[in-house]
């Protein structure tokens, strides 16, 4: 016989939730039969479980369903965005910050550049395999470049790279803005920038085959943004919406990295958190423009 | 497949698509929240939680798993979170009732198997065994509602919380003595119906 202790013991709730042997089984049910108090809780268990099984099943009333549709609507999307935030490499965020650039290029006036031709203008970005990138050791290929506009950078190499077609056309009507005035200091991605002018070699045109030809070598120097802090109130909810990286617990608030700007801006402002941009003074590069602009010259002129 | 599609389609932000796509799970959920929190309310406000954040995370979804699964996996962990936030010992109203189509309310549930008083008898000890389901810890409360509520199998109950089947059958049994307890102790149930 049994003693006591067995019959209280938790072989009867493993007798009904499968997890006794064949033989456990048998043994469990043998014994049941000769013992009042498990049999008496054998019964009580059914019932209980009885009742739970037939507890019934809630139609979803309509105001819920309104409710849930209506929301979803509003909802944005993790996934599409997400995915933008898995762009690797940060030359390919410059793609937009370079055709603002370049547009601010084309406003330049003096000397020969009075007659840039719109229709035939060739901006070239350091855009390319041999272009620096940015890079958290900028002294490798980039030069790491202190943003001066007043201060001249002296090189020792001239910035020579494959032309390329413009993204947007260069306007003529700036023709005759100084330069100089029209450094962008922030563009619409967050980035600062500088454009510094390395080397003007339009003051002795070359003269080949009844054209002149002149360039315009500059350097600009682009900071990214790195890292956001979002404000502590929101981080956590906004955090566990998506799946980015946190750099650190600030006191501010979670410190997170950013790679696509531009999508990461768009998705917060939906949220409605508030944060902070941080710009890294390691991480900025320098893309190497060249301007050419061609002048037909007749024979006579050049003679 | 059709699921798959509107699948591809809800990642891609398409609203309709996933309420397409949700609409063979809604009241599974719902119900899930309702027996998690026993109140109405709080119920609706849960499984909307639910509906968004299976809309916000679809793009996670990558098909290693059931898409079913994966959406109980997670109602199962925002249902839990919720009622965190909730902080309720217990959401039980005196009236357990349910909304009928004509916006009645009723317990009523027809057994032809019993006398009308034990058919009453019985009714009572749903309410209270309901009452004493959202009694339970958070564990316990999740593997009753579903397995013996919603009757999902030992392997999916193990894929949806992420564990293995000994797990779920030795949390189960260890539910239904919880339950048992509080049942008898903290309702008076003794025997097959109330000691009055």
């Amino acid at each position: 016989m049994q003693n006591e202790q067995e019959c209280n013991c938790h072989k009867l709730f493993d007798y009904v939730s499968d997890i006794l042997s064949e033989t456990e089984k048998s043994d469990f049910e043998l014994h049941m039969n000769s013992c009042p108090d498990c049999k008496k809780d054998f019964l009580i268990l059914k019932n209980i479980m009885g009742a739970v099984s037939a507890i019934p099943e809630i139609e979803v009333p309509d105001s819920l369903r309104n409710s849930v549709s209506e929301a979803l609507k509003n909802t944005g999307r993790i996934g599409s965005i997400k995915n933008r935030f898995n762009i690797r490499q940060i030359v390919k965020f410059a793609a937009p910050v370079a055709a603002c650039a370049a547009v601010a290029i084309g406003f330049f006036s003096g000397g020969v550049y009075d007659s840039f031709s719109a229709s035939n203008p060739e901006i070239s970005s350091g855009l390319t395999e041999q272009a620096p990138v940015a890079s958290e050791n900028p002294t490798d290929t980039a030069q790491k470049v202190i943003v001066d506009e007043n201060k001249p950078i002296q090189s020792e190499k001239p910035y020579k790279q494959s032309p390329k077609s413009s993204e947007k056309p260069i306007g003529e009507d700036s023709a005759t803005t100084p330069f100089s005035e029209k450094i962008p200091t922030e563009t619409d991605s967050g980035a600062i920038v500088a454009l510094e002018i390395q080397e003007n070699s339009g003051q002795i045109p070359e003269v080949a085959n009844g054209e002149i030809e002149s360039s315009v070598y500059a350097r600009r120097t682009v900071k990214i943004p790195s890292s956001c802090v979002i404000k502590a109130d929101k981080a956590e909810e906004f955090i566990a919406s998506i799946n980015i990286e946190i750099i650190d617990n600030t006191e501010r608030g979670f410190k997170i990295k950013v790679e696509d700007w531009d999508s990461f801006e768009s998705y917060i402002a939906e949220f409605g958190a508030e944060y902070e941009v941080e710009y890294s003074d390691d991480i900025v590069y320098n893309i190497d423009i060249e301007i050419k602009n061609s002048q037909t010259l007749d024979k006579e002129d050049i003679e | 497949m059709m699921e798959n599609i509107l699948i591809k389609k809800a990642q891609k932000g398409d609203s309709h698509a996933f309420e397409a796509l949700i609409e063979a799970h809604f009241k599974q959920i719902y119900n899930i929240a309702f027996r998690m929190t026993n109140n109405p309310d709080d119920a609706a406000d849960m499984t909307q939680e639910v509906m968004l954040k299976l809309f916000r995370n679809i793009g996670s979804f990558s098909g290693n798993s059931k898409f079913s699964t994966w959406v109980y996996r997670v109602a199962t962990n925002t249902c839990l979170d919720e009622l965190k936030k909730i902080n309720r010992k217990s959401a039980i109203s005196l009236q357990n009732e349910i909304e009928t189509d004509d916006g009645g309310y009723t317990m009523e549930i027809e057994d032809n198997s019993l006398t009308p008083e034990q058919s009453a008898e019985q009714n009572e000890l749903k309410d209270i065994v309901a009452k004493a389901i959202a009694k339970l810890n958070d564990d316990h409360k999740t593997i009753i509602i579903l397995r013996d509520i919603r009757g999902f199998s030992y392997d999916e109950i193990a894929r949806i919380i992420g564990t293995s089947e000994g797990t779920v059958k030795s949390r189960l049994s260890r539910a239904r003595a919880q339950l048992k307890n509080i049942v008898e102790k903290d309702f008076g149930f003794d025997g097959t119906y109330f000691n009055k």
